[in-house]
């Protein structure tokens, strides 16, 4: 029979010897404070008041380190199927003090604040101050994220963790969101980056997903790791996010014209977009347009980009391409690369290169596209 | 054997209150969290109870599992510990816990485990029933019934820096045959 603790099996193990524990002298922590009764205690998750004092004690802090260990292998070593009706129990219950969410609109940022956590929690300390990409240290990129997560929950008038900590008030804002209801979701709430939008809460959380991610990976080159994508239909996602800011911006830029260009992004997480090259030109052949699409575009409010009132973007400006249209040669030019790098471009981070894109058509129409699309990152 | 970055996925999808995540974690630790608590309750309704409220409580407040000081599965059965201790309290302060421990039978493995996670299991098992019996008790009372010092002294009727050296000393000993069948503590 494998171990219980049965004391008839006694062993003839010989009584170890005794470890003298010396006591240093801490800086501010005296012998005679030492909470050396409930630091077991403390370990297996009671006597919660040792806390403060083990977490500033080398000595202590020590020995609850050897007792959670074994607490964890011990916790875990046997294992048994609970009866059948406990699982559903567990859920309602669950369920019953707090709902789930309505819906898959925070994933993608679930997705990459945990990836960050993890990349976070493995940082030696040296590794905070390396630098990144645009010399901010990565202490001061969470500190970013950490600051713009912040801004979305000012907005929706929730109050602040207090602290800087990236950790807390990313879970300040996953819980929010996890609560939230339509209400909350259509809430305008400030996006990042330099000019001043505000997009609807389930949008903006898009945005926090692909901030997180590209700061994420900014954060991974800096320390000498590979950069990872995010999963394919996370960065569909935020793709999809990006591309319905385009027209808008490409208008407010300055590079509007009659037209689409058909983005043809490959690989994870892509698919075929039309792109409109602005939201007030008349499009030149449009192809079996979509109810959406029959609107003018000269109805449609000015483009908000640049900072004006509310940027028009969205389904009236992307569709996915059909074939029909493609067949008929309806784009200005086509453009086709990579989703992932499509999205790293759009973030400033992979510069817009002869060689970015396998283009055909109106070169000048192809890239005037990438050129504003690489200006939709935060900073 | 969970990772990290799964442990830190489910948090941060328990956060956002996914349903699906507390699901994933029950069927992942419940079984060690309800072998748990039915080792220091002995009664499969106390034992249900608990798992409950230790997965209840997850879901209410996910934020407080921090994944760098253990794993999710440490986290809840030691919820489900501290639970099913409160219930056992309850029902009797005045209970011989040596009359029950020395008539308490491993629960044996029921359910399909992962082969890494098995082999840890079996590994602690074996650690556990080399341990010289005097540890073993001591490791027993404190852990499994959460008694203190004190009260482990009076059941073993030793005094208490004895029964405090014994603990200690157990624990060390359990912690060093791990390290040597390959399961450092930084890893636990």
């Amino acid at each position: 029979m494998d171990g219980g603790f049965c004391p008839e099996s006694e062993s003839e193990l010989p009584f170890p010897a005794r470890r003298v524990h010396r006591r240093p002298a801490l800086e501010g922590v005296r012998a005679m404070d030492h909470p050396d009764d409930l630091l077991e205690s403390f370990a297996f998750g009671e006597a919660p008041e040792a806390g403060p004092h083990v977490a500033a004690c080398p000595q202590c802090s020590a020995r609850v380190e050897l007792a959670r260990a074994v607490a964890g292998w011990l916790a875990t070593s046997h294992v048994a199927a609970p009866p059948a009706g406990l699982r559903s129990r567990v859920r309602t219950a669950a369920l019953a003090i707090r709902p789930s969410s309505s819906g898959s609109f925070a994933s993608a940022y679930v997705a990459e604040a945990a990836d960050l956590g993890v990349l976070l929690d493995s940082l030696s300390p040296a590794q905070w101050s390396a630098p990144t990409v645009d010399g901010r240290s990565v202490r001061d990129l969470v500190r970013h994220l950490t600051g713009n997560d912040g801004n979305v929950l000012t907005d929706l008038g929730v109050a602040k963790p207090a602290g800087e900590r990236w950790q807390d008030q990313s879970d300040l804002l996953l819980r929010t969101v996890g609560q939230s209801n339509e209400t909350l979701l259509d809430r305008p709430v400030r996006l990042a980056g330099k000019v001043p939008i505000r997009r609807p809460l389930r949008e903006a959380l898009t945005q926090r997903a692909f901030e997180t991610w590209i700061h994420r990976d900014d954060i991974r080159v800096a320390v000498a790791l590979p950069p990872i994508p995010p999963a394919s239909s996370h960065l569909a996602r935020i793709l999809a996010f990006g591309l319905a800011m385009l027209p808008a911006a490409i208008q407010a830029a300055g590079r509007a014209r009659a037209g689409s260009v058909l983005l043809d992004l490959t690989g994870p997480g892509g698919s075929e977009h039309v792109v409109r090259m602005g939201t007030r030109a008349p499009q030149a052949r449009p192809a079996e347009p979509r109810p959406e699409e029959v609107r003018p575009a000269e109805s449609r409010p000015e483009a908000g980009w640049a900072g004006q009132a509310r940027p028009e973007m969205g389904r009236t400006e992307v569709a996915q391409a059909e074939e029909a249209g493609a067949a008929e040669g309806a784009w200005l030019a086509e453009v086709r690369m990579p989703a992932e790098r499509f999205g790293r471009l759009m973030a400033g981070r992979v510069p817009v290169t002869p060689a970015v894109a396998v283009v055909r058509g109106d070169r000048s129409a192809a890239f005037d596209l990438l050129a504003v699309a690489a200006t939709l990152g935060c900073e | 054997m969970r990772s990290h970055a799964d442990d830190v996925r489910l948090r941060a999808q328990l956060v956002a209150a996914e349903e699906g995540a507390l699901t994933e974690a029950y069927d992942l630790h419940a079984p060690s969290a309800y072998a748990l608590a039915l080792r220091i309750t002995s009664d499969p309704s106390w034992a249900e109870d608990a798992v409950q409220e230790a997965f209840v409580e997850l879901w209410r407040h996910p934020e407080r599992f921090n994944p760098t000081s253990g794993s999710l599965r440490t986290w809840l059965c030691m919820l489900a510990r501290r639970r099913a201790i409160d219930l056992l309290r309850r029902q009797s302060a005045q209970r011989d816990h040596l009359t029950r421990l020395a008539g308490q039978a491993p629960v044996e493995p029921t359910v399909e485990e992962d082969v890494v996670g098995a082999a840890q299991a079996k590994a602690v098992r074996e650690c556990v029933r080399d341990l010289p019996v005097l540890y073993r008790d001591a490791i027993a009372l404190a852990y499994y019934y959460g008694l203190s010092y004190r009260q482990v002294a009076v059941e073993l009727g030793v005094p208490e820096g004895t029964a405090k050296s014994r603990l200690r000393s157990g624990l060390r000993l359990l912690a060093e045959r791990m390290s040597a069948a390959g399961y450092p503590m930084d890893a636990a």
